[in-house]
This record gives C-alpha cells, structure tokens and sequence, in this order.
C-alpha cells in the first residue's frame, strides 16, 4: 500500500509491506486531526499472488472422461465421491438428535461448500448444465455457473466438472462503475442469457461459505487452462467477473474424525467417510431440509414434477408454490 | 552371521500362528497399497509377495543373485536383520500404477516395478545433479540452524521431522537456513497429524499455536498448499490409520516493510498458547498424556527462539508480558541471557557408566526417550526428601509444590562417552544457567519423569560440576529476518500497527506541517 497527499506529490509516499495479502476494496480511512486509521482487511479467501504464477496448468481438454460405472461392482462411480441419495436411509434418523431438527444448524462454512459442491454432480447428471448460486439469508444471486460436459478424471483421479462462472458481486461493481453501457453485461447476456429457463437454484447457508466457495473456484482456476471454448467466449479483462475453472469433490482430510459406531453404519450403509463430517451429520444437513418452511427434516418428500425441490407437508408445499412454479418443470435430460 | 528371519515373532513355536498373522498383515497392506482397480488375481500375487517379504526379509528375484543389505536394520546383539512392520520396500513406490505393471508375472510383479521406478529415479538424479547440489543433514535435528557455515539452501525437505521434534521447533529451526527469496521451499510432512486435530488447517494451529492468517506474521513463512479446502483426492475407507500422511510445502513470506507491530490481543493469545505449550505445568499431567506429533517437545527453548525470532517483528517485548511459573524463572532468565548476546555458563555433570546408568539408559532413553525434566533442587530438601520416600510415597509428584526454591531445566544435553571398543564409560549431562545463578552452594541437579515426576536420576551437587562460559551463539542471533525498519527519512511514519486474524489496523501520524497539503491518500 502507498500513501502520499493528494496536493503535494513532494511529499514522499510512504510505502508500507506486509506479510499477508489484502484486499483492495477492503481498506476504510478515517481522518483524525494528528493521524489517520486505517483499517485493512486480509485477503483470507483468495490466492495469494504468488499462486498466479507458480504452477504448472492441467490441460483440460486432455483429460479423459471419468467412468460413470465402477467396473469393481457396477455401481456408480460417480455416486462414490458424491454421497447421493441418502436422505431418507433410516441409519440416519437414528444418529440425528431431535433436537437438532428445529434449531439453527451450526456447521461451517467448509461443509456449507462441500454441500453445495457436491449438489451438483447429480442435477449435472439428470440434464442441469445451468446453476445458480445464492445467499439464502437474503435471496441475492452470487454465482451463474455454466456446466461443460462430460464428467472428466482429474489428474489426481476424482471426478471433475468444467464449469465458466461469473461471479455477480463483481459483475455489479462492474456495472455501477462503468459510463454507458457496459461489455461485460453484454458479455454475461451473451454466455447465460439463453440458460434462463432451465434453472437450479443452490443456497449458501453461511456468511463464510459464500467466500470460501469464491476461494475454490479462483484456486481451482488457476489450476488450468481454459478450454478453446472458454478462450473463444470469455472475455480476457483485469478483474473479469468470469472464471474458467472447475469442481470436484472436496473430501474430509482425516476420516478418523468418526465415533467408530457410527462409521460401521456408514460403511454398512456404503456412504464413504471422507465425505462427510460428525458435525454435517449432527447439523441435519444430510437429512435435507425443506424448500417451504426451511427446517431439516429426515423424511421429506419431493415435488414429482421436478424432483428438485423437497417438502416435509403438503401445506409447506403448496405455501412455497408461488416461489416454486418459476423453476418447476419436467426435466429435459 | 544367523539365518535371516522375521523377528515380528520370534521363537518357532509361534510360527503356525505367525503365519496367519502375516496374510492377515499382508491384505491389510494391500490395501495400504491401494490395489482397489486391480483384480483379484493381481491383488492375490501381489499380497503373496509382500507376505513373502515378511516371512523372509527379502524380495530378490533370484535364490543366487548377489544384494546389498540394508546396514540400518541389522541388529549387533542378536546378529539378525530385523524386518520391521513399518517397512516395506515397496512402499517408497506407491501408488503402484497399473499400466507399468508385468500382470503377465507369477510372482516378483511389485518387485520389478519398484526395480523400474529406481532406474528412473536414479536416472532423474543422474541428470540433475550436475546443477543441484544435495547435501544431507544427519546430526541433531534441532542444531540444524546452529550450523557454522553462511550456507542457506533453496530447498530443505524436513520428512517427518515434524512427527518426533514438533512443527514449531522444525520451522524455526529450518526456516533459519532457508534463502530469503520467495521461491525458497521448505518441506515438512506428518504420518501422526490426525491425532492432533480432524482437519489440516487446525492441526497447522495447534501445532503452531496461531491462526493460520497469522503465521506468516509470527513464523516468516507461509503454508503454501490450500489447506483450508480440505483433501483434493479420495481417501479410501480401509486406510489404515484413517488419515493419509500429509504433505506441507512452506514458502516464505514478504516481509513487514516500513511497519513495526504493535503487541495487540490476538498476538497475546498466541503468547499465552505458546507459552501453555512450552512451560509444562504439573497440574496438566492428564492432557498431556497422550500428546503426540511432538507436541511434547515444545520447552522454554521453543519460546525462547520463537519470540527471539518474532522481535524483530515487534516493537514490544511480548515475551516479556507473558507470567510465567517461579519454577520455570531461571530457565528463562537463561535463555533470555542468552538471546541477548550476555555471557551464560555450561555446567557439566559427568557420571561413571554404572549398572544404574545403563538401566536409565536401556529404560529411558534407547526405546524412544521419555518426556524428561532436570530439576534443580536444594540438596538439604532433597536428602529429607529421600528418608521421607519410603515412608510417603507419592504418585505424581509436584516438585514445585513440594520442594519450594525448585528450578525446571528442560532444555539439557544428554551425552555417552565410548571407549575405543565402543563400550560406554560415562554419562555426561550438561545445560545452561545465568552467569550468576547463586546455586552453587545450595542445590543438586536430578532427572525426573515428567509425567509422574518420579526421580530416575540423581547427577550430582552444582559445586561438583564443570562450569565454563558457553560460546556458541543463540541461533536467533546468527539469521535475522532482515526486517527493513522504518526509514528514518519518511515523513509519513506509521506510529501503531495491530494484527488481527482478519484485519491490520494501522494509525499514520500527519506532520502539523503538512496537514494543509490536501488529504492522504
């Protein structure tokens, strides 16, 4: 960060280094007579800039496609690094505390990421190749991601999903900023624009996770090269809203964080450990939670029309209609 | 030379049951190996192979062809190699990739692989090292920054060090040694970190003591793998220990330029951690326990060279705020001594090879030392001490509570004198006190366990020992962090500077001369 006075360029600038990185539009100044304050906030959920130019990129497009079946017992393959389909298993009821169903679940924010990640792979493999990201405490859309398919093996050998997003916090500093009209709302018209009637929207639950999701994706950006499509489409700008980057599974670091007990009816349950947490499964996070009244409930049941959205009672499901009907609609696989 | 076997189990009778154990043992580390694409025929060979490394202490292709034998796994008492369950040959070379596999074999299939993966490895190393020069350390893991030569590397790999001295005690050891430019790269690793914490990140800050936003700030370096994203590959449930070893690569960080920091609450409570970590308090017997990663390792000597390290940094003395015990005075007088460049003694305690030496030895020491304390202790105390034992036998004694006037020395070097047999004839132990610590006359030096505080050994009064000034310098001293102060010239100067987990406060004094020169900026 540099200082100097507005009206005397004289006036040496004072330079000032630190060990960590900061964020631009994270500094306030407040002016008192003798000094000034200013508050700097830590760069916590981005790359640090040396990461921009160190490694060596995946070649994305060289990557072969990741087997939907598992040759070792014909399942699927995929389901193994997602988790799917076990909302309502019984096992799970019977570790859930009652208690929990009513009240705020308090998880973090990396669970909140590893859930929202994890939401994709199966509505990317029922026909969805166009989400949207939002904060659930206040509606507002964050993310628009569009998927490039089919499922690829990563060099380390999990399933990878090639996404372009564009991150509309940015996108609307962009516009606010911008005289006339602005390239970049073209741009996001142009790439999104025709997705909008097949929409799948994913809340983010915690303040937190809404960053470390955006810490995720840039990593993972910086990752790779983005494929001809990506160089041909997306618009090459400083501080571009738009991202070529991709998703896969974030796994738990250390499985042994399970009570033994419950990690036998995991595996009974074929459900793999480094997936999910005690603390993700106290929340009622895997239980679901309902689309109308907002509660974590074991056994919901979903809308037979899109089967995206879940409802413990009939009534929740006919009070969220009105918000519903907008996005309800067989699925065109 | 006796014939080669497998000492998991020793004695013939046992060899029937031995054999089960070891099939057992092998699938376990099949899976280890992570065969889960391979087919059951593969999988079979290839636990038949890694049972028959067990059994017999070899995997050699051919009953005639002439090998080199592994010195380090030789036994000089009993004259047989031990094959040890935490070694395998092949383990070096996993994963083992199934396309370079000869499935076509009967047997020797992981053999030849790891034989194929060597010739490629040495080739590698053949083709750098005309310009990457290797050197290996293999002396006391923590005198490394103690070396007396200017060298600094670009690279160090510290293994996994970091499981058996303590992650803090190998960054600011190593870190010291590391060149200054961005792209240096330290490398640590941890096979124990699951015992510590659930998740990476949180191991990083307990072992450290710290926020990881914070590390940078306090230890130089930052942990350049995204540890806050959890594992980037799957773990599969059969693992073994039910967390993969882990691998961090640490990189140096900038440096505060034109900005000194102010002591602020969050640096206290990295203090107070440390602190907690480093002075051993009875009274924590029972969450010590079962510490590992080295955990144990962490004495007055680790916060001594953290915050000696972290001055430059700080405009305060921030170890200075932190009360420590009475018992523990001395000790940091003497490290506090000794940072500051102010003479310091060695004293020196030499004790003939006796059956009781080589009990403490065999006991204490050989099978992986214990967690143990010398404690200085008045010698009248001490002698009614003694008569009172049998009578009052204590278990977990307080020597601090008990014995008033008690000094804890952590930090000591334990060291064996051979002959030119190789027999042992004396002990010496040996540690540091202030140039006038007035014990003299009034205390005796023994070791104790420091998780009962049961006395092992006795070394002897202060009087009887050899004192002499200690020259070597505190390794702080020796590799600053070239923290550029704040340029006298500035006009501008930034009077106050508090760190945060998330933010940096920073207050910018504005010359009254200057004030009507428009705004700052």
């Amino acid at each position: 960060m540099s200082f100097c006075y507005s009206d005397d360029v004289s006036v040496p600038r004072l330079n000032l280094w630190f060990p960590h990185p900061v964020l631009c539009d994270g500094i306030s100044v407040h002016h008192f007579s003798k000094f000034i304050e200013v508050l700097v906030e830590k760069a916590l959920y981005e790359p640090w800039p040396s990461d921009f130019e160190e490694q060596s990129k995946w070649n994305v497009e060289e990557l072969a496609p990741f087997p939907l079946i598992d040759s070792t017992d014909n399942s699927c393959a995929i389901s193994h690094h997602t988790n799917e389909g076990q909302y309502d298993r019984k096992a799970f009821r019977q570790l859930q505390d009652a208690k929990i169903r009513k009240s705020e679940p308090s998880f973090t924010a990396i669970e909140d990421v590893r859930r929202i990640v994890l939401s994709f792979f199966p509505l990317v493999k029922i026909g969805y190749d166009y989400l949207t990201i939002l904060d659930a405490d206040n509606n507002t859309v964050l993310w628009h991601i569009l998927v490039h398919r089919p499922f690829v093996t990563s060099p380390l050998g999990v399933p990878m999903l090639l996404i372009t997003a564009v991150d509309l916090e940015m996108l609307r500093k962009h516009r606010n900023s911008s005289l006339g009209e602005n390239q970049v709302e073209k741009d996001h018209q142009r790439i999104f624009g025709v997705h909008k009637k097949v929409i799948v929207r994913l809340p983010m639950l915690t303040e937190e996770g809404v960053g470390v999701f955006r810490h995720f994706l840039r990593t993972n950006s910086i990752k790779m090269h983005p494929t001809k499509w990506q160089k041909e489409n997306l618009p090459t700008l400083d501080y571009s809203p738009f991202l070529a980057t991709f998703l896969s599974p974030l796994y738990l670091d250390n499985q042994h964080s399970w009570d033994m007990n419950e990690f036998e009816v995991l595996r009974k349950e074929g459900i793999h450990s480094c997936l999910i947490s005690p603390d993700y499964l106290a929340s009622g996070l895997l239980a679901g939670r309902c689309s109308g009244c907002g509660v974590y409930c074991a056994k919901l049941n979903r809308c037979t029309n899109c089967t995206l959205a879940y409802y413990c009672t009939e009534q929740c499901q006919r009070n969220d209609w009105k918000k519903h009907r907008d996005m309800c609609g067989p699925v065109d696989c | 030379m006796k014939k080669v076997g497998c000492n998991l189990f020793p004695g013939k009778d046992n060899l029937r049951n031995a054999r089960g154990s070891l099939k057992r043992f092998a699938v376990w580390r099949n899976s280890a190996m992570e065969t889960k694409g391979f087919t059951k025929g593969l999988k079979k060979k290839l636990s038949r192979e890694t049972s028959s490394y067990f059994e017999t202490g070899t995997c050699s292709l051919s009953a005639t062809e002439t090998y080199a034998l592994n010195p380090t796994l030789f036994e000089p008492k009993t004259f047989n190699w031990r094959v040890d369950v935490s070694s395998c040959p092949f383990d070096t070379y996993l994963p083992l990739n199934l396309k370079e596999l000869d499935t076509s074999a009967q047997d020797g299939i992981a053999t030849r692989y790891c034989q194929k993966m060597l010739a490629v490895i040495v080739e590698e190393y053949r083709r750098r090292k005309e310009n990457i020069d290797f050197q290996l350390y293999l002396s006391d893991d923590l005198k490394f920054s103690l070396l007396d030569c200017e060298e600094k590397f670009d690279v160090i790999d510290c293994s996994a060090l970091a499981d058996e001295v303590g992650l803090a005690n190998l960054i600011v050891s190593a870190s010291q040694k590391l060149e200054a430019h961005l792209h240096a790269l330290l490398i640590t690793e941890s096979f124990q970190w699951g015992t510590v914490a659930s998740t990476v990140a949180l191991y990083l800050e307990e072992s450290l003591c710290a926020p990881l936003s914070m590390i940078p700030t306090i230890y130089g370096l930052r942990v350049a793998n995204q540890v806050e994203l959890g594992r980037t590959s799957f773990i599969e449930i059969d693992y073994p220990a039910g967390f993969p070893p882990i691998t961090l690569h640490w990189r140096q960080a900038q440096r505060f330029v034109n900005v000194l920091l102010n002591n602020s609450p969050h640096l206290k409570i990295f203090v107070n951690k440390l602190a907690n970590r480093c002075f051993f308090n009875e009274d924590e017997r029972k969450l010590r326990e079962e510490e590992n990663c080295g955990l144990k390792c962490y004495t007055p000597l680790t916060f001594s060279s953290i915050v000696a390290n972290f001055a430059e940094v700080v405009k305060e003395d921030v170890g200075q705020q932190k009360e420590i015990a009475s018992q523990f005075a001395l000790a940091q007088q003497t490290l506090k001594n000794w940072a500051a460049g102010h003479p310091v003694i060695l004293l020196m305690a030499t004790l003939p090879f006796t059956p009781l030496i080589d009990q403490f030895l065999q006991c204490q020491i050989l099978p992986g030392a214990s967690w143990l304390r010398l404690v200085l202790v008045p010698s009248d105390h001490f002698a009614n001490y003694k008569k009172q034992k049998r009578k009052n036998v204590k278990v977990d004694f307080n020597w601090a509570f008990e014995i008033p006037k008690s000094h804890y020395v952590d930090n000591f070097d334990l060291h064996c004198t051979k002959d030119g047999n190789g027999s042992f004839i004396s002990m010496q132990v040996s540690f540091l006190l202030p140039k006038k610590h007035d014990l003299e006359k009034t205390h005796c030096g023994i070791i104790v366990d420091l998780l009962t505080g049961r006395t092992l050994l006795i070394i002897g009064d202060i009087k009887d020992m050899q004192q002499k000034r200690y020259e070597i310098p505190h390794p702080s001293s020796k590799h600053l962090r070239h923290i550029e102060a704040p340029s006298k010239c500035h006009v501008l100067k930034v009077i106050e500077c508090q760190e945060s987990e998330s933010h940096f406060v920073i207050n910018i004094a504005i010359p009254h001369n200057l004030s009507t020169k428009g705004k700052l900026v």
